[in-house]
């Protein structure tokens, strides 16, 4: 992790309009602590070999760069690379900022952790975080998301971990983040809440993509290391945005890298039945921080539809919001059908068995292919693998619609 | 001196302490709640503050959080609220407690536009602090809104100096860590908070969450310029859902809890 000088990040963890600290006032004084140590951790080599150790030899970093030949031919245009964020330990990237945050935790002499998760992933991660450095875990997590991710329930509990199902509003992600920070507010002195993606109050959004950042800087070396040029194209799925925003955020400076983000579109374009915040969301404050939200008229948060568990948020991460309104981030949307649709593909063509969540990443791959050229290189991060989803995808292949 | 300030000041100057009620706006339903906001106005409370739903209200507990949810199922939000307020004639005053979005979406203009003709003279954003304060207070200054801040046992007294530059009627002092909530005992904190508060400014300072019975009145009377009881109010109107019943739990609870705060 380099202690590198961040332009985007104006005063109170500013993104343009987006960002900053919505909390209450109890939660001001350790988010102002949390800054000052994260700041001091990431200019202190002992903290950073300590992480970079970790990433090495717990996590299995680098994680390899796969080129997907029979999917590029499929195709026949541009050529196509996977960044395998799948086989990090616990099989997604969420591992890079959970350990980040829980070593982190540790050196402020915090003794307990909760998170929320939504697809499990970030769960699992914490759990695993929290069993390697010895402190105790608990995640929160919708009652709704509980059943459709029972396997990565039974994890963290595996791991230690005592999870608590949330029985309030939709009762999935959104809703174990009230909870968390209901009980974050409680529990300050003693405790640190991982969250799991680049939301929430200052400093989080900037922390996590800090963490995550990882991703983005091995795969430019890597890319440039074997073709000796930048990819033209990044695409990368969108639930709050750390995945996209640790592959994005190394190639920034680079102007000839066109990014993408992919959203869940869902089942269709109503109220309710996708989770595309750059398509139908307004400005608005969720979960401690401005951004574009799925909101009703009178400023209550919609409910909406994922088949994906980790995009099925209602918010997005400020800094997306940001890239998005100065044009430099492209957002677009893949379908539920879409999807699986993409998720068989990658199985059957490379033999990989993507998240569903990834798999809106690379579902976008059939309207961005017909428009490149040979000469086009292709970067889809693959953010985590879908064992967890196996169940799932059997259930909709029985039952199409 | 605006009215919210003035409603605590004249309490203090009479001896007594003030007492804020909370009542969610459509809990159980609209019309009640504006009979429950008359009674309480007609007993002798103070200042009311009057709960706007939203959907994700972190720093509730579950008692104001089930009240919250009833009234969203009821279909009521801010700019009902505002209308039914102001058809109801001007009581108060009346304290607009809320989250920010709510607000940010009815636009900041209309609201502060809005607010006097519903016999609102502050506003109190539970997850709106100084630091992001900015943009309401240009909007609420200029039209003589009174804006209350919140300080916690643990803020550093920067943060309290912060807190009390940015008040106007008085600053709220947040008893205890936690959500809103009826607790079995005040932290003793609290009153160490209030006279750190004390220290730094000259406006009035109220005590609240986890307030649930007289004993805690007198205790915090003791200190402190008001009192807030949220959480507790709410649980004592129970399941009940007509209106002269409801008015009656109302009475029954407050009653004793006015009395030590004005004995």
């Amino acid at each position: 992790m380099q202690p590198a000088f961040d332009p985007q990040l104006g005063e109170n963890g500013r993104y343009g309009d987006f960002g900053g600290s919505y909390v209450p006032e109890t939660l001001m004084q350790p988010l102002t602590e949390l800054c000052a140590a994260f700041r001091e951790a990431r200019e202190d080599p002992g903290f950073q070999a300590e992480l970079a150790a970790l990433l090495r030899d717990y996590v299995g970093r680098p994680t390899a760069l796969t080129e997907a030949t029979r999917l590029g031919s499929h195709y026949g245009t541009a050529r196509i690379l996977f960044k395998r964020e799948d086989l990090a330990h616990t099989g997604a990237h969420k591992i890079n900022n959970a350990l980040g945050q829980v070593l982190l935790a540790r050196r402020m002499g915090k003794t307990r952790i909760i998170a929320e998760t939504g697809a499990g992933q970030h769960g699992v991660a914490t759990a695993t975080a929290c069993a390697a450095l010895g402190l105790q875990c608990r995640v929160y997590m919708g009652a709704v998301d509980m059943e459709r991710q029972a396997l990565n329930v039974y994890r963290m509990r595996l791991l230690g971990a005592e999870v608590v199902g949330v029985d309030s509003g939709a009762r999935t992600l959104k809703d174990a983040i009230n909870e968390a920070l209901r009980d974050w507010v409680a529990s300050v002195l003693d405790t640190h809440y991982v969250i799991g993606s680049v939301l929430g109050p200052h400093p989080f959004p900037w922390m996590v993509r800090t963490f995550q950042s990882v991703i983005g800087r091995e795969a430019r070396a890597q890319v440039l290391e074997r073709f000796g040029r930048l990819p033209s194209h990044l695409v990368a799925c969108v639930g709050g945005g750390s995945n996209a925003m640790g592959l994005f955020h190394a190639f920034l400076a680079d102007d000839e890298v066109r990014m993408v983000g992919v959203e869940a579109g869902g089942r269709g374009e109503g109220r309710g039945d996708h989770a595309a915040r750059f398509c139908t969301g307004e400005v608005g404050v969720l979960h401690g921080t401005r951004s574009v939200l799925l909101q009703d008229e009178h400023g209550n948060v919609l409910p909406t539809h994922s088949v994906s568990a980790g995009l099925d948020y209602p918010s997005v991460g400020p800094e997306h919001a940001y890239y998005e309104s100065i044009g430099r981030i492209d957002y677009v949307t893949a379908s539920d059908a879409e999807a699986l649709a993409a998720f068989h593909l990658l199985c059957e063509s490379e033999g990989l068995l993507p998240a569903l969540e990834s798999s809106h990443a690379a579902a976008y791959l059939d309207r961005l292919m017909p428009t490149l050229s040979r000469d086009d290189l292709v970067l889809v991060n693959l953010s985590g693998r879908g064992d967890k989803d196996v169940d799932q995808v059997r259930q909709a292949d029985s039952n199409p619609r | 001196m605006q009215p919210i300030r003035r409603a605590l000041e004249s309490a203090r100057g009479a001896g007594h302490a003030a007492l804020i009620p909370y009542l969610t706006l459509g809990f159980p339903h609209l019309k009640a709640s504006l009979a429950l906001l008359e009674a309480l106005e007609e007993m002798g409370c103070d200042v009311v503050e009057v709960g706007i739903p939203f959907s994700d209200p972190v720093a509730d507990g579950p008692t104001i959080q089930h009240s919250i949810d009833v009234s969203l199922r009821g279909g009521v939000h801010l700019g009902l609220c505002l209308s039914a307020l102001e058809e109801l004639g001007n009581g108060g005053p009346r304290l607009l407690f809320s989250y920010f979005n709510p607000l940010l979406r009815f636009g900041l203009c209309n609201l502060t536009a809005a607010l006097p003709a519903s016999g609102v003279s502050g506003v109190l954003v539970t997850d709106l602090v100084p630091e992001e304060a900015a943009e309401w207070l240009d909007h609420a200054q200029p039209a003589r809104i009174e804006t209350c801040f919140l300080v916690t046992v643990t803020s550093p007294t920067a943060r309290l100096e912060r807190a009390a530059r940015a008040s106007s009627g008085f600053v709220y002092c947040v008893s205890t860590l936690g959500v809103t909530g009826a607790r079995s005992k005040i932290d003793p904190r609290a009153r160490e908070t209030v006279e750190r508060v004390k220290s730094v400014t000259d406006l009035p300072v109220a005590v609240g969450f986890g307030v649930s019975n007289v004993e805690d009145v007198m205790e915090i009377r003791d200190y402190a310029d008001a009192v807030v009881v949220g959480s507790a109010l709410i649980r004592a109107l129970g399941d009940e859902t007509e209106t002269g019943a409801l008015v009656a739990r109302a009475q029954d609870f407050l009653g004793p809890l006015l009395e030590a705060a004005h004995a």
